[in-house]
Parts: structure tokens; C-alpha cells; sequence
């Protein structure tokens, strides 16, 4: 088929290239992790989209550990900042201190001026330094006492949390939540992928010979091509009628945010390019509605009693929300 | 020839006319919504009991109303035998199925047109001009009326016809449409005292007019017959021999001028799938800019030629006019009347121009048009065979649902959702093979119906 110019700047030799490359990141992380190729797709995602993931689950399942394989398989600055209660923010964004030798102040960057940051337990830190990611996060930059430094390009922060176990944990407020993209939850894995991981990592761990695949450069080339990707202008009505159905389910006392619409638009762009269109469906719209919109909503009382999961409203709603298709 | 028999050769050269636009528009939707062909034959002979029916309720005397009631009554009857026996033979009288398909059909609509809508439609056409004829009085003015009524409608259902593809049977209709026309009218005129011969033909009338249909039909025939897809063929080549001869001329031309400089950004267009180099034609293609030069230049003379065309006939009518005109009368000239509606029709063209320019800029590819036209029918279809898409299902989503419950056709299914996918949300234009390979598709889909019952809905 031909494209039609108006729209599309896309060649196939771009689409080839940005799939070759994301097939090449995927195959690098499950040497580490096994099983969770969706998963992974979906932090490929973000990392096109230049945003932030949240990755949420019960302890053990391999969070930190697929956060840790996809920063290696980025051939970028990397640094993890271990959340405890006790991080201040200025451990975060770093400080100006005095130099005796030079007999002037000057400023010793923190963990979070890098590429990829990995942020662990991030419900562990207190609000005070939750909040000074928040510029971080949503503007790539930081404020030190009067100075501004703009984080490198690109900068992706990982963050990792347990939702179970909340003695000594802060929840996240809405304003943070809303500014990760998307919300990975892994899950259990089955018998033979257990059994699999426990013959890999008998010998040695696999992530120590971890390499590198993807060089900064071609992920901001990448993340370019990424936003070229066509958006057809009813699907464009359907994922702002998703999000809108959010704001007025009965269910849902914070719906998802226009933050969260671009989001979702931006996902699908990136989601479509690796599996290798240079257009986006509605498929790609539906597939990515969990993740990119459930962490961000806030559910009403009677819906928590009842014991429904955002995930589940989401599913509904995406269930109710017709699909641009002939008639 | 008696009175009673031209009565009847005029009754029988109106219903004729009639039937003939009827049965074009009944084949038209019989060919174009409905996936089982109906017997139209056997729907059209509710028009003969229609006016059977109304010449013996018109000889009862009874009340305008209660005529129309009993006839309308009639009516329903002879649908529901129609529906009972064209459509539902194999059910039994006393199952519900078939008199309970009407209502299901009116609800359908707006997502399919079923056959059971066409035999009420078709019958209720049938049956108000039926009903109708019994009332006409039959004179040379009411088979003019009929011919002109008839003719634009059978012309325009012809052209639907060959734009949508069907076989209405377009040159035997046409033969039968102008043979009865003819038929009628000169008997009609003839038996008003207008007779069209003079001298001593006039006692050969029935033998003339016999041999004159014959002629025109025989010519009309053999006009149709002699231009058939092999003469366009040859004029098309000749026309093509002498266009290749003048785009080479101006290219030459265009050649002579300096080249236009390249633009610093290339688009970046997806390469076009190769083509096998035995198939198709190849067509030189001009520049865009000087095909647009000669587009205008068309334009323009066409709309000058218009201009002078009606400068003339203003003017003729003007000397036409003095000409016949009293002395006494004083006649104002056309000229200053022509000169405001000629600016007032160039400011109209001008209007229509930018509209149409805008238009374009928006403007849909027939090939995008047929992808989604296909489609919509697709879905149409798989409607009837008890398999609809839910209106949150993607075309992807549904695909799989079909594969499953249909994978006789699934690589047919899956080729026609990959071009629909394409066209409806990347902008993509198919290429010809692509159509025509999807045309295949969905002949394959439609072969599906016979060897299928209707399955059960899917459930939500």
C-alpha cells in the first residue's frame, strides 16, 4: 500500500530500524528476566515516550531486577537511589558545599542527575522527598537552593514500589502518580518460566554480563521517529472518549487527567512504531488503557468496600467506549 | 383494429413501461443489498392482481374508502403469500418464523437490507401502480406522461447499475421500454384523429408502424451490439496513440524551460510495492504542473465556448423579437439583462470553483472508498449470519471471532481487515492488485453463505 504524504514522514526503512532495534532491547532483557515480554514491551514504551514507569508488585517478583536489566541494556549515565525514610531531598537533587581548598561553594550533583535512574521503593521515601522528584519527573530539570540544572537527555526514571506492605511507607500522592506513564504490574510467573529461572540464575546472575544495546544517541533518534507516527484523527476521539469515560464513571471519584490523555496518545505512537507501523490503531489504544490510565484514577469508597480494582473499571469502560469503525 | 383491442394494447403498453423502470429498480436492490436473489419475476405479479383487483372493486361501486381499505387488505395478503412462498417455503404454515421476519426485517434497516424488506417495498410499488392503472384514463397525453416519467427513471437506474457493477438485464429493458413507448403512443395519437402518415400510406397505418419500432429498435440493437468492449478499446488506443504523441510534444516544450530547483526536504513516502512487468499498461504521465496548465486552459475555453453559446442564443431571441414585434411596441434589449447574469454566473462559477477546490483538498481516493465501502458490507453481512460486532470490538478483535467461527475464509477475512486497517486509521492507499485481490476476498466470503446455516449470536 501507499501513503498518502500528508501525515505520514515516516519511511519503512525508519519503521524497520526502530523495530529492529526494539526487538534487539527485548531479546536483551529476558536474558534476564524470563516471561515477561509484555512487560518489557510496555518499558520500551515509555522509554520511546520519554516518560516514567512505576513498577508495582509484591516483593520477589523481579522488579528491581528488570528495572536494573532494562537501564543496562541503555547505554547511558546510570544511578539508583535506594528510598528510606530517612533521604532527604537535597540526597536526591544534590548540594552546594563549601570547598576549602578553592574557598568557594560548589555543587556535587545527586543520584537523580543521570539518564536512567532507577528509583527503589519509592513509597518508602517520606512526602517531603517524593515531592522534589516532581520537578524532576514532569519538567527534566532541578532546583538547588537558587540554580536550575536541566537534567541529560534522555532521562527515564524507573521507580519501583510494594503495594502490600505498608508499614512505614508513604503513599503516593495523585500529582506523582499522574506523572508516571505507565504502571507495570508483572505478576507471578507460571511453573516452567520458575523453573526456567531457577536454571539461569543457578551458575551466575545474567545480569552481570548484561550489555548494552541501545546508545542514548539512537534512543533520542528513536523517541523523533516516535512522534512522526500517524494518529488518525478518530483515534485521537477515542482515546480522549476513554479518558472522559473515566471522569464520569460512577465508580471513579478521580478520573485520569488530559496529562494522561497525551499519555496514552504518545504510548500508542510508541507502541505502534515497535510493532512496526508507521500508524496507530485502535488495538494499540485498548491495549495500553490499563496501564497508562488505572494508576492515575482514584476509586470511590463503595468501590474499594466492594473490592474493585481500577484495572477492572478501566477494562469496563474500554468495554463501553465504541471503536472508530464503519458502520 | 376494434376499440376494445387498442384499449388493451394501450392498457398493456402502460403497465409494460411501468413494469419495466419497476422491475430495474427491484433487480437493482435485489442485486445490491440483499445476499439471496429473489425471483423478481414472481414478486411483479402483484401488479397484474392489483389492478385485476381494483377494475372489480371499481365495477362494486363501493365507497373511495372502502375500496382502498379492501385493496390495501388484498395487499397484505398477497405479501404475505409472496413472503411465505418466495422465502420461507421449506417453513410450515403454522410456525410463527415467517410472519415474524417482517418485523425483525423493518428493525434491521438501518444495519441490512433484507429480502424480506424488498418484497414489501417491491409490493407496495407493484400494488399503487396497479391499483393505478385500473383508474387511468388512456390517452395519447397519459402515455406521454408515462414514457417521460418512465424514461429518465430507467435511465437513472441503469447508470446506478453500471456504477455499482449489477446485471439488470439494461439493453432487453431498454428494447421493451421503447418498443411499448412507441407502441402506445402511436396508437394513442392515431386514435385521437392525429394520425402521423398522410396520402396513401395512410391505409397501410398497422403495417408501418410495425416496420418503423422495427427499424429503430433494429438500429438501436445494433448500435448497442457494434459498440461493445472492443470498438472503445480501439477508440481508446487511437485516442491513447494520439495523446502519447502530444504529451511527448510537450514535454519536449516543458524540456526547454530550466529544471525546477529541488526542495531541501524530501518526503519520505513508503516505496510502492513492485509490480510484475508483464501486467497492466504503461501511461506516460505529464508534468503535474503543465497538466494543470492544460486542465485550466480546457476550463477556460469550455466556459468562453458556454459564454458565446449564450451571447448567440440571447441575441437570436432578441431578433426574433423585433422581428414579430408591432411596430408600436417597444422592446428592450437582452443585452444589459445578459450582461448582469453573465457576471452574476461568473461569480456563481467562481463560488462553485472555490468550493470544488476546497472539496478536493478533502477529497477521498475511490480506492480508499472501496476498501471501506467493502468493508461495510462485510460487516452487513456477517450481521445476517448471526455473527455482529460489538461496537467496542476492533476490526483486529472481530477478526478473530470470525476466523474462528468462519476459518474456511479466514486468510480472506484477514486480508480484507489488514487493507481496512491500512485505509481507515494509517491513511494508506491500496494498489489496484490489492483491490482486486480483496474484490476476490469477499466473492470467496459471500460463497460461504450456501454451505453455512445461520449460527447462533454471539453472546456479549
Amino acid at each position: 500500500m501507499n501513503m498518502e504524504n500528508a501525515g505520514i514522514k515516516l519511511s519503512q526503512q525508519d519503521i524497520s530500524r526502530v523495530k529492529e532495534t526494539a526487538d534487539k532491547f527485548i531479546a536483551n532483557v529476558e536474558k534476564v528476566i524470563i516471561g515477561k515480554r509484555a512487560s518489557i514491551e510496555l518499558i520500551l514504551v515509555a522509554l520511546l515516550c520519554e516518560s516514567h514507569i512505576l513498577l508495582e508488585d509484591v516483593p520477589g517478583i523481579g522488579k528491581t531486577m528488570l528495572a536494573k536489566a532494562a537501564a543496562k541494556s541503555l547505554d547511558g549515565n546510570f544511578k539508583r537511589i535506594q528510598c528510606t525514610p530517612d533521604l532527604l531531598p537535597s540526597d536526591v537533587t544534590g548540594i552546594h558545599y563549601f570547598n576549602q581548598k578553592t574557598g568557594g561553594f560548589e555543587f556535587r550533583p545527586g543520584p537523580i542527575i543521570a539518564n536512567i535512574v532507577l528509583v527503589d521503593e519509592i513509597n518508602r521515601a517520606t512526602p517531603r522527598t517524593q515531592s522534589c522528584l516532581l520537578e524532576c519527573m514532569q519538567e527534566q530539570q532541578v532546583t538547588v537552593d537558587l540554580d536550575t540544572i536541566h537534567l541529560p537527555r534522555p532521562f527515564l526514571m524507573l521507580a519501583t514500589q510494594n503495594p502490600v506492605e505498608l508499614q512505614g511507607t508513604f503513599p503516593l500522592p495523585e500529582a506523582q502518580l499522574d506523572r508516571f506513564l505507565m504502571c507495570i504490574r508483572l505478576g507471578y510467573p507460571d511453573e516452567n518460566e520458575e523453573q526456567n529461572i531457577l536454571i539461569r540464575f543457578q551458575q551466575n546472575n545474567p545480569l552481570d554480563k548484561l550489555t548494552s544495546v541501545i546508545s542514548t544517541g539512537e534512543l533520542l533518534e528513536i523517541q523523533r521517529l516516535c512522534r512522526q507516527v500517524y494518529v488518525d484523527e478518530s483515534i485521537r476521539s477515542y482515546a480522549v472518549a476513554i479518558t472522559r469515560a473515566t471522569r464520569t464513571h460512577k465508580g471513579i471519584e478521580l478520573g485520569a487527567s488530559p496529562r494522561a490523555t497525551l499519555g496514552l496518545s504518545l504510548a500508542a505512537q510508541a507502541l505502534a512504531i515497535i510493532r512496526g507501523r508507521n500508524y496507530v490503531m485502535p488495538d494499540d489504544v485498548k491495549y495500553l488503557a490499563v496501564p497508562v490510565l488505572a494508576h492515575r484514577l482514584s476509586a470511590k469508597a463503595e468501590a474499594r468496600i466492594k473490592g474493585r480494582s481500577l484495572e477492572a473499571v478501566v477494562k469496563e469502560i474500554i468495554d463501553t467506549v465504541p471503536v472508530p469503525v464503519e458502520k | 383494429m376494434t376499440l376494445y383491442w387498442r384499449k388493451v394494447i394501450l392498457y398493456l403498453a402502460t403497465a409494460m413501461m411501468e413494469l419495466c423502470w419497476i422491475y430495474a429498480l427491484v433487480a437493482l436492490m435485489n442485486g445490491k443489498g440483499i445476499p439471496e436473489n429473489l425471483s423478481i419475476i414472481s414478486l411483479i405479479t402483484a401488479y397484474p392482481i392489483a389492478f385485476g383487483t381494483s377494475l372489480i372493486l371499481h365495477r362494486l361501486k363501493l365507497h373511495r374508502i372502502a375500496r382502498r381499505a379492501i385493496s390495501w387488505l388484498i395487499w397484505l395478503i398477497v405479501l404475505l403469500l409472496m413472503l411465505k412462498l418466495l422465502l420461507y417455503g421449506g417453513t410450515a404454515w403454522a410456525d410463527s418464523a415467517w410472519l415474524l421476519s417482517i418485523p425483525r426485517a423493518v428493525g434491521q434497516i438501518f444495519t441490512v437490507f433484507r429480502a424480506e424488506l424488498l418484497i414489501v417495498i417491491g409490493t407496495i410499488i407493484l400494488w399503487w401502480f396497479g391499483s393505478r392503472l385500473a383508474g387511468l384514463k388512456m390517452n395519447f397525453r397519459t402515455l406521454v406522461i408515462e414514457f417521460q416519467f418512465g424514461l429518465p427513471l430507467l435511465l437513472v437506474f441503469f447508470i446506478i447499475a453500471f456504477l455499482l457493477d449489477i446485471n439488470i438485464g439494461s439493453i432487453p429493458l431498454a428494447l421493451l421500454f421503447f418498443f411499448f413507448a412507441l407502441l402506445g403512443l402511436s396508437i394513442s395519437h392515431a386514435q385521437e384523429g392525429s394520425v402521423w402518415l398522410s396520402g396513401i400510406y395512410r391505409g397501410h397505418w398497422a403495417g408501418l408502424l410495425i416496420i418503423s419500432i422495427t427499424v429503430v429498435l433494429g438500429l438501436g440493437l445494433l448500435i448497442g451490439l457494434l459498440i461493445n468492449h472492443n470498438f472503445i478499446q480501439l477508440i481508446l488506443t487511437g485516442l491513447n496513440w494520439v495523446w502519447d504523441i502530444v504529451t511527448k510534444v510537450i514535454s519536449w516544450l516543458v524540456s526547454l524551460f530550466p529544471a525546477e530547483q529541488p526542495s531541501p526536504v524530501e518526503p519520505q513516502v513508503l516505496p510502492v510495492t513492485p509490480t510484475n512487468p508483464g501486467e497492466g499498461t504503461e501511461y506516460s504521465r505529464l508534468p503535474e504542473q503543465v497538466r494543470k496548465i492544460i486542465g485550466g486552459g480546457v476550463v477556460l475555453v469550455l466556459l468562453v465556448l458556454c459564454l458565446v453559446a449564450l451571447w448567440r442564443t440571447a441575441t437570436l431571441i432578441y431578433n426574433r423579437l423585433t422581428k414579430r414585434a408591432v411596430s408600436n411596441v417597444e422592446i428592450e434589449t437582452l443585452r444589459g439583462g445578459f450582461k448582469a447574469d453573465l457576471f452574476r454566473l461568473l461569480r456563481w462559477l467562481a463560488k462553485v470553483f472555490k468550493i470544488k477546490l476546497s472539496r478536493k483538498q478533502k477529497s477521498v481516493r475511490p480506492e480508499v472508498i472501496t476498501v471501506r465501502h467493502l468493508y461495510r458490507q462485510l460487516l452487513h453481512w456477517t450481521i445476517t449470519k448471526g455473527l455482529p460486532r460489538k461496537s467496542s470490538q476492533t476490526p483486529d478483535e472481530y477478526l478473530a471471532i470470525l476466523t474462528n467461527r468462519l476459518p474456511e475464509v479466514s486468510s480472506d477475512l484477514s486480508n480484507i481487515t489488514r487493507l481496512y486497517n491500512g485505509v481507515r486509521y494509517g491513511r494508506q492507499i491500496p494498489e489496484e492488485n490489492e483491490i482486486k485481490e480483496l474484490k476476490r476476498n469477499w466473492q470467496r466470503i459471500k460463497l460461504v453463505r450456501t454451505s453455512r446455516p445461520v449460527v447462533e449470536p454471539v453472546s456479549a
